[in-house]
């Protein structure tokens, strides 16, 4: 009822809304919905009329959600965004744009990009079987004709590499935009024996692990873990030297709250977090000091007052693991895709 | 505790959108919200949202103050076509928020096209809301103010054998038990009852209130809360009136012809679909509409989305069904 949850109206015009925009394309994508209800979507988001244009069709929607006469071409002076395979989508807002207008279009264009490419897979497209082939919830009988169409059945072990969704998608291995929980992630699958080809890109990756290819939807778990542990510093992270690590995360994304220890920690400015990385990194008092530029007797100082925060002393050994555990657990909890 | 069933699926569009809406309030409405609910939605914001409709289908609005329950003095407010003249069909307005909050502008939007296309006269009525004033005032109140609208049908420029009593939600609940007493009391006469996702019975016992808990709008507890307000130790026992939970009524003979709509994932489905159910089977006409997917006010919520179109365009089929030339 309207008057107890709203009413799903335009978006402010001033203010971003990224949240929302993220997470009404997200939940659309989830659910497998074709083009016309994304449209809906983003024209009622955005309180102005969308549409697309397509090899095959095109479409139009206005903010009622009604279909609008289709489309011949795009606007002259709109805004528009590439869907992929010369395919266009765009929002026809007269007078200024809305602060959430480019947001709406780029959401639109990656999930109209994802919904087409479904629809290809019915056909030939490689897309749609790499999301059926890390897909846990699909039977083993999807995934095993989604494999043998991407020509990965006859290979002893392949992995999942996880990309951000805005990455360039590689020319030499199939892949697909996928939705996950964290938002959504380009999914690439290559053979365990060529690993050497995922380095040359310049984005994040997570490597998943080398498994046998009914194992896919084990592999690209295991690859979003190692994507989401990616930083400026670390942009390739293999899951196979994560070790137990991913166990935590698993365990981790099972729990509906963060855990304390994270929480205490995500609340520390970014300065003593970078005191204690450098204590856990350099494993001394003197080593942080050095690291960070600061007197060690300063870092003393400071680290006992940053262990009356956290509630145990990072220098202890005790600590120290804690500290660790506690600093995976809130790189972990970070979007992989902030942008 | 509870056992939670399970529920068919939310529809992809309607799910998003409850994705983007679902934190303004949880989908468990306790007690404690009622004041917290009321403050938000508060007359003044109502109307001030629909003012922008009525003035673009050139409607006007009149408020009198008439007898309620026991001769206590309420509101009804009057919406017709700016300077209109002569007789036409009357829409008798029942409005919804779960028996505890709302006014009487709420969901008038949803009636604003009708009374232009088909020069009807629109009265709305504020009932008096529980806990409050628990059962009957709500219903009672609703009931005085079909009676002075079916007395002053002249005045209104209303033809008194086409008036349709509508609401949605408890407003769909108090619609039926308006009817209800219109028939008993030999009241006036009613052409139709258009009954959008209405809240029927207290009792609290279907296999879709077990489905809805915890999820979607207005589940379970929510609805618990709403009947507890209305009949407060009566929920559920033998002490509650057919006019109160219309559910309860053995005998449905003799009442306007119906239109019933819900969602096949809300509360209501089970009590809803049994209404019609009863209404056909004391040979009244009926038609049931179940929306695939759909939540509590499902329509109201995402208008856009292509079964929210859908319930939208049947609904208004009935009316120029009913209505039309």
């Amino acid at each position: 009822m309207q008057e107890l949850v709203g009413r799903l109206t335009a978006l402010d015009p001033e203010a971003s809304q990224t949240l929302k925009v993220v997470t009404y394309f997200d939940a659309l994508v989830a659910a497998g919905v074709g083009a016309e209800a994304l449209l809906r979507g983003a024209a009622a988001l955005s309180g102005a009329p969308v549409g697309f244009l397509g090899s095959a069709r095109g479409l139009r929607v206005g903010q009622d959600g009604r279909r609008l006469p289709s489309p011949v071409a795009p606007p002259v002076g709109g805004r528009v965004r590439t869907v992929g395979d010369g395919a266009v989508c765009w929002l026809e807002r007269s007078g200024d744009p809305h602060a959430n207008d480019a947001m709406v279009l780029e959401r639109l264009a990656i999930a109209l990009g994802i919904s087409e490419a479904r629809r290809a897979a019915g056909g030939s497209g490689l897309a749609g079987a790499v999301e059926i082939a890390v897909n846990p919830h699909a039977t083993a009988e999807e995934r095993g004709s989604a494999i043998a169409r991407l020509q990965l059945d006859a290979e002893p072990r392949v992995r999942a590499v996880a990309a951000p969704h805005d990455a360039e998608p590689p020319r030499d291995a199939p892949s697909a935009v996928v939705a996950t929980r964290h938002g959504l992630v380009r999914a690439v699958l290559r053979r365990a024996e060529e690993p050497g080809s995922v380095r040359a890109e310049t984005a994040q990756l997570g490597l998943g692990l080398a498994l046998p290819p009914e194992r896919l939807p084990e592999s690209w778990a295991s690859a979003l873990v190692a994507l989401r542990l990616t930083d400026d510093a670390r942009p390739l992270v293999d899951a196979a030297e994560l070790g137990g690590l991913l166990l935590l995360a698993e365990a981790a994304d099972a729990r509906s709250e963060p855990h304390p220890d994270a929480v205490t920690l995500a609340a520390l400015d970014p300065r003593a977090i970078a005191l204690l990385d450098a204590l856990a990194e350099t494993g001394s008092v003197r080593g942080a000091a050095a690291r960070c530029g600061i007197h060690h007797s300063t870092v003393q100082e400071r680290l006992l007052v940053l262990g009356r925060r956290l509630g145990y002393d990072p220098r202890s050994p005790q600590g120290r693991t804690r500290y660790a555990v506690a600093r995976v657990l809130v790189t972990l909890s970070v979007a992989p895709n902030p942008h | 505790m509870t056992d939670i069933l399970a529920r068919p699926p939310f529809d992809p569009e309607l799910e998003a959108a409850l994705a983007v809406l679902g934190d303004q309030l949880p989908s468990t409405i306790t007690p404690e919200f009622i004041p917290l609910m009321r403050q938000g939605q508060a007359g003044p914001v109502v109307f001030d949202q629909l003012a922008p409709l009525l003035a673009e289908h050139d409607l006007e609005t009149r408020d009198v103050t008439i007898p309620g329950h026991d001769g206590d003095e309420i509101a009804v407010s009057i919406v017709s076509r700016r300077g209109r003249t002569g007789v036409g069909p009357g829409i008798f307005h029942t409005h919804g928020g779960g028996m505890i909050v709302g006014d009487r502008w709420v969901g008038v939007a949803s009636f604003v096209e009708w009374i232009a296309r088909y020069d009807a006269v629109l009265v709305t009525v504020e009932y008096r809301l529980a806990p409050e004033f628990p059962d009957p005032y709500p219903v009672e109140d609703c009931y005085a103010g079909l009676v002075w609208t079916a007395a002053h049908a002249a005045e209104l420029g209303i033809d008194p054998d086409r008036i349709l009593i509508a609401g949605a939600s408890a407003g769909g609940g108090l619609a039926a038990g308006t009817a209800l007493l219109a028939r008993d009391r030999s009241g006036p006469a009613l052409l139709g009852q258009l009954l959008i996702c209405p809240m029927l019975d207290d009792r609290d016992v279907t296999v879709s209130t077990k489905q809805i808990d915890g999820v979607g709008v207005w589940d379970r507890g929510s609805n618990v809360t709403g009947w507890s307000a209305l009949l407060g130790e009566r929920r559920g026992t033998a002490e509650v009136s057919i006019y109160a939970s219309p559910a309860r009524a053995t005998d449905l003979s003799g009442l306007p012809p119906a239109y019933i709509d819900c969602g096949s994932a809300e509360v209501f489905r089970d009590e809803d679909v049994a209404y019609a159910t009863k209404l056909w089977e004391a040979g009244v006409q009926a038609e049931l509409h179940v929306w695939a997917g759909g939540f509590h006010g499902f329509d109201l919520l995402a208008p856009q989305a292509a079964v929210s179109q859908a319930s939208t365009a049947a609904r208004d089929n009935w009316v120029s069904r009913l209505l039309g030339d």
